[in-house]
């Protein structure tokens, strides 16, 4: 096992580059939490609306705060979103995914309903109205994406549960009088997991990407720096020539989308069975 | 074969035949009529003059909606006329009954709520029902403020039916219906400044007939006397056409006024109103697209309010464009501020309720320099209180010490407010969603840190900030208020305490000093205590400090060379009747 993951990693250039990314995403995040950089980001720097020089190398905005601390910040935001919104979401998806695949009847059929329903609905509507409900804010940005991210995990864990449920392994455990508790947990959640790894990190930026049109729709933070505030400034800021912040905070998102995509794409070779042995 | 080919060559020839000679009638009658595109910088939340309660939704009003009395468009200084008069009002030698003649022949727009043509005539009950529909608690008009307390009758009989099901038909000594055309408004004591009241589109009109019948959808389905109608009106729409009234009154371009719009007199003097026919009028929030549509010509004039642009296209005496500007055939309008700008606090949150020197501290801790320079032009004015210059009421030689910035002595007041070594709570900023809104809020929240206060920002459509003041749940936002008429004492109105009017008193101020001398400006026939008696309600404002002065500020309107005879005054409305649009 240990052997391949290197040799993954080996034979692709792009995935060490993608991985390498990942982690000073990950660590300047870390760093920005914990207070150790940009946790002045609100102070003035310079003038208003320096371009890129020598002091501020990714220019200033309106106030004269620096573009680097702002998208240090608004890492921060990005990355806090993509992990507590993968975490409920897989929390909630694996959960229901393997009750409802495992018990079936009247509790699949709700869970079924359930997810249907919530995926009948586009996306972006469900995330505004519950935006709208929850008032703005971070908070309501984790509960709205999170609410409705964890609808494909539930679908795949599902179907994945109904699979392994009829294989020889579970009957032999029915058989030596394995509890249902040892049967999902024990059997089947190992023979599950791989999805829901893969899942993590497709959600993960997923929730990055809506993170950000919902601050640039003026439904996400509203308080702190975010890439999609920074992108929704821009819409004035580029007639007077103003670019950097719409260049800097788009270049950031592309990147962490990239690659986690990269990632994403790597890991489900990793982890899926049926593609390993390809 | 050979027939067919024929055929089908005859048949060709004549489809593309007919095809040009409608593409060629179809552009004719575009160059024909003609089009004003503007644009409105909110969401329009209604068409109902009597409920409406904001700038965007009176600017429209006013293009289908008319009122009793109206500004003379060209006349300096301001003078009121006759709109749907005849003549102005007749007045008693005690002043306190107005007899008030209708003009006959007035129609209302084509509807399917009248059955015939004199069931649309504008007679005195519909003046009657619009002024009792005002009045009743149901309707939740804040127009009614103005009126409060003034007409004989009119309060008892609102206080009478403030559960609900109110009688119209009931009498009201103070409002007699004389004639079809004429009636009487019997006032309480002595209030000059009615007449300027029934210059604002809240107090347009309306058809008692087309209210019974569409009820509460005469928000979406305005009948009024005015020179454009609509067809229909979808809320969610971000465009509204307005088309030229064919049965509206002959009303002609004024032939007189002031020196400088000679050549407006000399050239439209005495012609029929309105020019263009249609208005097409486009519902755009932000700056960046009304701007792009403006330079595709999709737009014809509108008004600058981001400073990005402002500054781009202003001179360095921020009062004339550029030349580049000029050269492309574009004009600017600037009309000097008869507006105030100022983040209003909740005056009964106890935050705030008797904490002066927190008000205070705020006051001072606002950098008004960098933000004017930031969002402003130099010609906007510091606000020291609430009237702005050009006003019954301002005074020239008040300087408020609370609105100049000085960090030091804000972080006196903040000890002196209570809360020395004690944190005080987070602080919520209702404002718009637009970019500029929320960068507004920003600079409050950067500022506002350095004396100890966070601010946390919560952006909203202005309906719903409007919900937030009438339910009285806010704790700070930000507003502007515009002269409604040429007095300041549409700006005090907004403080009086008793004020019963939804949304009107909207920072909940009251104070029982100026409750008083409010009460008795009412009583006032002589101008200059009118006016100081003003001035001494501004300086209780500007010392009690309810809001957050900001600026009185200029506006900037930039328009097409081909718009002629527009002119942007703050209360004047429905000045596109007097626009015409040349090729």
């Amino acid at each position: 096992m240990r052997n391949l993951e290197l040799k993954i990693f080996h034979n692709n250039k792009i995935l060490v580059l993608a991985t390498l990314i990942l982690s000073i995403f990950f660590v300047v995040a870390i760093l920005s939490y914990s207070g150790i950089i940009a946790s002045n980001w609100y102070q003035q720097v310079g003038g208003s609306y320096d371009s890129p020089n020598i002091k501020n190398i990714f220019g200033t905005d309106i106030f004269g705060r620096s573009v680097l601390a702002k998208l240090i910040k608004g890492t921060e935001t990005a990355i806090s979103i993509g992990f507590v919104v993968s975490s409920i979401a897989i929390i909630i998806g694996l959960s229901l995914g393997l009750i409802s695949g495992y018990f079936g009847g009247i509790i699949d059929e709700f869970i079924v309903w359930l997810y249907t329903t919530i995926a009948s609905i586009p996306n972006i509507i469900l995330l505004i109205a519950f935006t709208f409900i929850l008032e703005k804010g971070i908070m309501s940005v984790y509960i709205a994406l999170a609410m409705t991210r964890w609808v494909e995990i539930c679908r795949l864990i599902r179907a994945e549960v109904i699979k392994q449920k009829s294989k020889d392994y579970i009957q032999a455990s029915i058989a030596i009088g394995a509890s249902h508790f040892r049967r999902i947990f024990y059997h089947i959640l190992p023979n599950v997991i791989h999805i829901a790894i893969i899942q993590f990190s497709l959600v993960f930026q997923v929730s990055i990407k809506s993170e950000v049109i919902l601050s640039y729709l003026g439904l996400g933070e509203q308080n702190q720096p975010s890439w999609g505030l920074m992108i929704n400034d821009a819409k004035v800021e580029i007639i007077r020539g103003v670019w950097w912040q719409l260049v800097f905070a788009t270049i950031a998102m592309f990147l962490i989308v990239l690659s986690f995509n990269i990632v994403s794409d790597a890991l489900r070779d990793f982890l899926d069975p049926k593609l390993r042995n390809k | 074969m050979k027939n067919f080919k024929i055929l089908l060559g005859t048949l060709i020839i004549s489809t593309l035949l007919i095809l040009y000679v409608k593409k060629n009638r179809t552009s004719n009658n575009i160059k024909k009529e003609k089009v004003l595109r503007n644009v409105v910088s909110s969401k329009v939340k209604t068409f109902d003059p009597t409920r409406s309660n904001d700038i965007y939704c009176a600017r429209q009003i006013a293009k289908i909606y008319d009122t009793l009395l109206e500004y003379d468009y060209l006349e300096r200084p301001f003078k009121l006329k006759p709109s749907l008069l005849e003549e102005m009002p007749e007045i008693s030698e005690d002043q306190l009954t107005y007899t008030f003649k209708l003009k006959k022949g007035i129609l209302f727009h084509r509807d399917e709520c009248f059955e015939n043509d004199k069931q649309r005539e504008l007679q005195a009950k519909d003046v009657i029902y619009t002024l009792k529909r005002m009045a009743d608690v149901k309707t939740m008009s804040n127009s009614y403020g103005y009126i409060q307390n003034r007409i004989k009758g009119l309060d008892e009989w609102r206080r009478k039916y403030k559960d609900g099901n109110a009688d119209y038909d009931e009498k009201i000594e103070g409002l007699q219906e004389l004639d079809k055309y004429s009636f009487r408004i019997k006032l309480k004591s002595p209030f000059s400044e009615i007449l300027n009241i029934f210059v604002l589109p809240g107090y347009s009109i309306i058809s008692k007939i087309a209210y019974q019948k569409y009820k509460e959808d005469l928000a979406k389905h305005p009948v009024g006397t005015g020179p454009f109608y609509i067809k229909e009106f979808n809320p969610q729409s971000n465009e509204i056409i307005y088309y030229k009234n064919p049965d509206f009154r002959d009303e002609y371009f004024p032939t007189h006024g002031a020196a400088e719009y000679q050549e407006m007199i000399d050239k439209y003097g005495g012609k029929k109103m309105p020019f263009v026919d249609k208005i097409i009028t486009k519902i755009i929030v932000e700056e960046s697209p009304k701007w792009l549509k403006f330079n595709n010509n999709e737009i014809d004039y509108m008004n600058i309010t981001c400073h990005s642009n402002l500054k781009n296209i202003l001179d360095e005496t921020s009062t004339d464009l550029k030349e580049e500007y000029k050269a492309k055939g574009l004009d600017l309008l600037v009309a000097i501020g008869q507006s105030t700008n100022f983040f209003c606090f909740n005056n009964i949150h106890p935050l705030f309720k008797d904490n002066i020197n927190l008000r205070r501290a705020m006051n001072l801790a606002f950098d008004r320099e960098t933000y004017k320079n930031l969002f402003f032009t130099k010609i906007d004015k510091n606000a020291q209180s609430i009237i702005p210059p050009g006003l019954s009421g301002y005074d020239y030689n008040y300087k408020n010490e609370f609105c100049e910035y000085n960090l030091k002595k804000a972080k006196e007041y903040i000890i002196k407010s209570g809360y020395y070594n004690k944190k005080i709570p987070v602080i919520t900023l209702e404002t718009g969603t637009s970019i500029k809104d929320r960068q507004k809020a920003e600079f409050l929240k950067k500022c506002m840190r350095e004396i100890g206060i966070e601010i946390k920002i919560q952006t909203n459509t202005w309906p719903a900030i409007a919900n937030k003041i009438n339910k009285k749940e806010y704790m700070m936002t930000k507003m502007g208020w515009y002269a409604d008429y040429n007095s300041g004492k549409p700006f005090l109105d907004t403080f009086y305490g008793h004020n019963e009017a939804q949304g009107l008193n909207y920072t909940y101020f009251n104070n029982e000093e100026y409750n008083q001398i409010f009460e008795k400006t009412a009583f006032m026939r002589n101008m200059k205590d009118k006016d100081r008696a003003f001035q001494k309600l501004n300086r209780i404002i500007g010392d009690s400090l309810p809001v957050l002065f900001l600026f009185h500020t200029a506006h900037y309107i930039i328009k097409k060379s081909k718009v002629k005879n527009y002119l942007y005054v703050t209360f004047i409305y429905g000045n596109e009747k007097y626009v015409d649009v040349v090729s």
